[in-house]
């Protein structure tokens, strides 16, 4: 009886000391929003982008596109033209600073200026033909000001490579597991080489394209340990590192561009630091990281101290 | 001074008595205390008797408690006008208020007065009990509002009223009542003392439509053109639309458009029905084409019944033609009249049940039904109407159709779920939840489960599977396991908060590997989803059907963002089956329906011919040839009931099973064929020559039996009451007085309640029911029949449209009126600070106070001081010596304060002439326990030196003891000087001394 008390006894100690149960939470920088209908607050937030400025831009599931100071003040607020099919999951901002859409369910791209206002471009039709999207997921800008969108549905699973004006160039992917292939690709950032990462969540890792689409390489695996993803919703590209949200370990994974293993924090939880199906990430400036913490109706900013 | 019952004054009257007594019994004392305790007795009785009868001191009082009582009916209106400023302010806001001010305005109001607040509709409350203080601002109480129970409420606050307060109530009130009469309880309480003040609710007459009744014949016959008549009333002139309807479909051709001049109006429109029999519901709606010049829409629609007498008919429900062809033949071929529907067309009121002789139900799912009270509808129906039901086997009948914990499971003689057999099939159920994404999901996702989970047997086993964002991925709620575990596996699902699922593959794979070890027949697998996960792995749909693991999906919402595509494929690859519902209402059904799925466990797929376990009418003259084999049956129990019969029975591998029950439910009559009447099972029947015969016969054993009553019963609704009346005429006008008549009403909510009919006149009978709720009431006479000993009943119906407070356009100023002149007030003005809400203008009040129990303390003192009279005896002269002491050594202290040095020369010498006495008087002598004792031993060793001394053995006498015992005596003779216990010594040594005398002698 003594012997099993010692032991509850010290595996107590050695819980507290490593604070399992709990997640390992990364204090955040800052914390935007809570839940409400109101102006600066969220209903699962889901689309995430920041601008050169450090402003930030937020789309949740009520269909409204918030765009906050750097400060996380909020400023703005407008809506998209409609959410009954279901609400835009996407976003970026171009190489002018406007707001590019991907509105899921109505599968299209929509470009609005940097305060929001009427759309000033609007490009893509439901189908699985060129040019066409069934649901895209995300939206990113090259360098080059091209755009690169991601979408899943029906037969296609792929990534779709627009001009600045909306005109379809190229594309590649379609269902699998395979080099190229994907099982819902959710999110896309491109490096300062316009080199294409695209996460593909159901195969639980990160592609790596060249900016014309072919395939280079990719990181990890379906998992709970270091290096491993769970349903890598969206990663984040800045300088040398890649950041990765992870929807299933709740959590935030970073890696060397090359896909090495660098860190990661977070856990399910409700805390500051902690996740609740993370489904956006975004890097702004001086190496900061913004997460889309949905299901905590909120956004977590954290400094990752990266150079940009 | 007053006594509450001053017949036990009449106690005393035995006063004498007790001093008879009190003389005979204590005569051993002295006179003076004996006078003393005789005396004290008889106070002792009289304060008793006092007591008894309760007397009571009355002090008048100057209290008022004040009781508002406010009407909280539908008919009040929501904004009045406020008498000080002209505006039209919220009426409760505007009351309470008033309410408040009159406690802090009204100078005649004391401190001690006290406010209360009473609440009415169809029952009274007391919202607040009276006090000094009244901050209420909103109604808590739940109240009934559908009627006006003006008088119950007046009656309330009378008895409420605290006792020795002067009395009064306020009534805030429209003065619109429809039950009791509010004038004869106010005079009641005004007879009690209570002050009645009137605060009337007055509201200008309303715009308002109303359709006061629909007149429909009660009896008609097919084909016959007869009138519907519509009663509307207006308050302005205005143009109506008249819409009329027959079992909710429109029974003309398009709406009639009525310009109506203010009053009532009777408009008759026409309708003639060809092609059913039995009740017909009509529906009037009317609808003014200015909104304006209605207020209240409630009061817009009637109802009313109609009845078409016919022949015997059956309804026959059958999924399609193969299911219903023989049964169909048989039917025609013996001529009797059946209506054949697909489940998707049953009836969906109860009237249309009712019009059925027989409802068969052939392999029907319980997915037709649209819910537990549908089904409900078909129970009552057999039940209350006496209406019979059969129900033929398949794969969808029983237990297998999903009809477990149903309505119509009571209905019949057997349970779905299965006991006491060797082998026990089961089947396994997973479920998966995604229902975050649709509108209000998580409720679905729980109605769902439930509703499935319920339909299992306990042997089957059930699991949830969900997305759990905690742990990153999915999970089980609870793995499998037996359905019977309801009460742990419900408040899980209560709690559960599925998250959205990115995938299927891996939830998917959960439940393969739950599924496929699991120890049971049948597995299966239900998906609800807006199908937006991503799609699983062929390999493991490929698992599924090598493992024979039927999914089932069910797409919610998935025409917005899902892929239905993908939906349907996971289903038909696995041979389950794809649903796409727009009405999340549909949701539990297809559950229910899903969840049967492992319920075909308990199709038994073995040939058998047919058992006769015992003889019964409805095989009758089948016994002698045997039947034809059945290929097939669904596994029941019969119910655990004595009156149920199983005439046949299936036996597979020694375990027993009903193929054909019987019982009677209710008024009527229902059985189960446990296999199918198709070629499915049935081939051989339904090749068989006598198949029809034996189909024939069991629907007429079970279906109603058509002897029309010859009493016609009709009812009517007044107030809250339905009224019955059945007139009992015979074929030859007689009146046919007597009868032993049962009345049955199902109400509304469909339960049902019995009516005692009572004979008021002759051939005439009248009972009563509650017509509180809004809605259908079907109602039944019934009575045997003493010629043949057949049992005739009648049927008949009432409707109640809307509550009648919706037939009041303004207030009752009569009554208002009426109601203040019982007091002799005026109605109240509105002013809280001179309605004289408080004055102090009515009779004074007094209070009792009870004095019995101080009389009974009283007579428990005077008790005691008898008992120490007779009791205890005061040596007075020592009583006198202490006090003189104690006054010596007190009084020169307490006079002079030097005492002590200067004693009271005359108090000294009294003194010393009592000491000198006391010294010169003979001492009494006083024999003390130890005395005694030390005597004893004395005499003892005195006697044993005299043993000692003589040879002779002899032993002490009691004279020596008696003579040991005595001490040296004084000069004076013992006996005068000897104590108490020496008194006592002596008269026992004379006593013993005289017995001995005697013996001698």
């Amino acid at each position: 009886m003594r012997r099993l008390l010692t032991v509850a006894v010290l595996a107590g100690a050695a819980a507290a000391l490593c604070g399992c149960g709990s997640g390992s939470g990364r204090a955040p920088e800052q914390v935007i929003g809570q839940k409400g209908l109101k102006s600066g607050q969220f209903i699962e937030p889901r689309g995430l982008t920041v601008s050169n400025d450090g402003g930030i831009i937020c789309v949740d599931t009520t269909g409204r596109v918030q765009r906050f100071s750097p400060e996380g003040e909020f400023v703005t607020v407008w809506r998209v033209p409609s959410t009954e099919k279901g609400r835009p999951e996407g976003l970026a901002i171009d190489l002018d600073g406007n707001i590019l859409v991907a509105d899921t369910h109505y599968s299209r791209v929509l470009e609005y200026p940097p305060r929001g206002g009427d759309i000033v471009v609007e490009f893509g039709s439901h189908g699985e033909e060129p040019g066409q999207m069934v649901y895209p997921l995300a939206v990113a800008v090259s360098s080059r000001g091209e755009i690169y969108v991601a979408e899943y549905g029906g037969a296609s699973e792929r990534v779709q490579r627009f001009s600045a004006e909306g005109k379809y160039i190229s594309g590649w992917g379609r269902y699998g597991t395979g080099m190229g292939e994907f099982r819902r690709p959710s999110g896309i950032a491109i490096d300062s080489s316009d080199r294409v990462y695209v996460a593909d969540a159901g195969n639980h890792r990160v592609q790596r394209f060249t900016a014309e689409g072919e395939y280079l390489d990719e990181f990890g695996t379906q998992g709970r340990g270091e290096g491993n993803l769970s349903y890598p919703y969206d990663v984040a590209v800045s300088g040398d590192r890649a950041a990765v949200c992870e929807y299933g370990n709740c959590r935030v994974s970073v890696f060397t561009l090359d896909g090495e293993f660098v860190s990661s924090w977070g856990g399910p939880g409700s805390e500051p630091g902690l996740f609740a199906t993370p489904w956006c990430i975004a890097v702004g400036p001086r190496g900061r990281l913004y997460v889309a913490d949905t299901k905590n109706n909120r956004v977590q900013v954290f400094d990752a101290g990266w150079k940009n | 001074m007053s006594f509450g019952k001053p017949e036990w004054l009449l106690l005393l009257l035995v006063l004498p008595w007790v001093w008879w007594l009190g003389k005979r019994s204590l005569g051993g004392l002295p006179p003076f205390r004996r006078k003393a305790s005789v005396a004290l007795r008889m106070i002792v009785v009289t304060v008793l008797a006092v007591a008894l009868a309760e007397p009571q001191r009355n002090e008048e009082t100057d209290e008022l408690t004040v009781f508002y009582v406010l009407d909280t009916s539908k008919s009040m209106p929501d904004h009045i006008e406020d008498p000080e400023t002209g505006r039209m302010v919220d009426c409760k806001k505007f009351l309470f208020k008033y309410m408040r001010e009159a406690l802090k305005k009204d100078k005649a109001r004391k401190p001690d007065d006290k406010a209360g607040l009473i609440v009415f509709g169809r029952d009274a409350q007391i919202e607040k009990s009276p006090d000094k203080t009244f901050v209420v601002e909103n109604v808590h109480s739940y109240l009934s509002r559908d009627y006006t129970d003006l008088a119950g409420a007046i009656g309330l606050a009378d008895a409420a009223f605290p006792a020795g307060s002067r009395k009064r109530m306020v009534l805030f009130t429209d003065g619109v009542e429809n039950i009791g009469s509010a004038i004869e309880a106010a005079r009641a309480a005004h007879g009690h003392g209570v002050d009645i003040l009137v605060y009337p609710i007055r509201y200008p007459k309303r715009p308002e439509v109303l359709l006061e009744r629909l007149v429909v014949p009660p009896d008609v016959r097919l084909s016959e053109t007869f009138p519907v008549r519509v009663v509307i009333s207006t308050e302005q002139d205005t143009t109506v639309e008249l819409e009329l309807f027959r079992e909710g479909e429109m029974a003309i051709e398009q709406p009639v458009r009525l310009p109506l001049k203010k009053g009532k109006h009777v408009y008759s429109l026409y309708d003639e029905i060809e092609e059913k029999v039995g009740f017909h519901h009509y529906e009037a709606r009317v609808k003014p084409l200015r909104p304006s010049h209605d207020t209240i829409a409630e009061n817009n629609s009637a109802h009313a019944f109609t009845h078409i007498q016919s022949e015997a008919s059956v309804l026959l429900v059958a999924r399609d033609d193969k299911e219903a062809g023989p049964l169909v033949r048989a039917l025609r071929g013996e001529s009797i009249a059946f209506d054949r529907r697909d489940p998707e067309d049953i009836p969906t009121t109860r009237g249309a049940f009712q019009d059925y002789d027989c409802v068969i139900l052939a392999n029907v799912n319980s997915g037709a039904f649209i819910d537990r009270e549908h089904m409900r509808m078909l129970e009552g129906a057999v039940k209350n109407a006496g209406v019979g039901l059969i129900m033929i086997g398949g794969e969808d009948s029983f237990g297998a159709g999903g009809y477990r914990d149903t309505p119509i499971e009571e209905a019949l003689p057997v349970d779905m779920d299965i006991k006491h057999r060797r082998v026990m099939p089961n089947g396994a159920l997973v479920i998966i939840l995604h229902t975050c994404e649709i509108a209000r999901g998580n409720y679905w996702g729980k109605v769902v489960s439930q509703a499935a989970i319920n339909t299992l047997g306990s042997r089957d086993l059930v699991g949830l599977l969900y997305y759990d964002w905690n742990v990153g991925g999915s999970a089980w709620l609870f793995r499998l396991a037996s359905a019977s575990q309801k009460a742990r596996m419900f408040p899980l699902i209560d709690k559960c908060q599925p998250g959205d699922m990115p995938d299927f593959d891996s939830t998917l794979r959960l439940a393969y590997n739950g599924l496929v070890n699991a120890p049971a027949s049948l597995k299966h697998c239900i998906i609800i989803s807006d199908g937006d996960a991503m799609r699983p792995n062929p390999n493991l749909i490929s698992s599924f059907q090598a493992a024979k693991i039927t999914i089932s999906t069910v797409g919610i919402g998935i025409q917005n963002h899902g892929d239905p595509v993908l939906m349907r494929n996971i289903a038909t690859s696995t041979g389950g089956t794809y649903y796409q519902p727009k009405d999340p209402k549909k949701l539990p059904q297809i559950f229910v329906k899903e969840a049967a799925v492992v319920r075909k466990s308990l199709v038994c797929n073995e040939t058998f011919v047919p058992v006769i376990a015992h003889f019964h009418e409805l095989i009758a003259g089948f016994t002698g040839g045997g039947f034809p084999p059945l290929e097939a049956f669904v596994i029941t129990t019969p119910k655990e009931d004595p009156t149920v019969q199983i005439p046949m029975v299936a036996v597979i591998k020694g375990d027993s099973s009903p193929l054909l029950a019987h019982w009677k439910y209710g008024l009527g009559k229902s059985t189960a064929f446990t296999s199918d009447a198709t070629g499915n099972w049935a081939k051989h029947w339904v090749a068989w020559s006598r198949f029809g015969n034996f189909w024939t016969q069991v629907i007429r054993g079970t279906m109603r039996e058509r002897k029309p009553g010859e009493v016609q019963v009709t009812t009517r609704v007044e107030g809250d009451k339905g009224i019955v009346l059945v007139d009992a005429i015979d074929d030859d006008g007689n009146f046919i007085n007597f009868l032993d008549l049962s009345g049955r009403a199902e109400m509304p909510d469909h339960k049902t309640v019995d009516i005692k009919l009572r004979q008021v006149a002759p051939g005439r009978y009248e009972g009563e029911f509650p017509a509180e709720q809004v809605g259908i009431y079907h109602l039944t006479a019934r009575y045997t029949d003493e010629a043949d000993g057949s049992e005739k009943i009648s049927f008949s119906g009432a409707s109640v449209s809307y509550s009648p407070e919706y037939r009041s356009f303004e207030s009752n100023d009569r009554v208002l009126g009426a109601l203040a002149s019982v007091s002799g007030k005026d109605l109240l003005k509105g002013d809280p600070a001179a309605d004289g809400i408080f004055a102090h203008d009515l009779p004074g009040t007094y209070t009792s106070y009870p004095q019995w129990m101080r009389l009974l303390a009283l007579a428990g003192l005077i008790f005691l001081l008898d008992v120490f009279f007779r009791r205890v005896m005061i040596d007075w002269e020592k009583v006198w010596a202490w006090t003189l002491r104690t006054g010596a050594r007190w009084l020169p202290f307490v006079g002079t304060g030097r005492a002590q040095e200067k004693p009271d020369p005359t108090v000294a010498a009294l003194l010393k002439k009592k000491a000198e006495l006391r010294e010169a008087a003979p001492k009494p002598i006083e024999v003390t326990e130890s005395d005694f004792f030390s005597a004893l031993k004395q005499a003892s060793v005195r006697a044993r030196e005299q043993v000692d001394l003589q040879p002779e053995v002899k032993k002490p006498t009691a004279a020596d003891l008696e003579k040991a015992m005595q001490v040296p005596s004084p000069d004076k003779p013992v006996e005068k000087e000897l104590g108490f216990t020496a008194k006592l010594l002596e008269a026992k040594r004379r006593a013993e001394e005289d017995r001995r005398r005697g013996k001698k002698s």
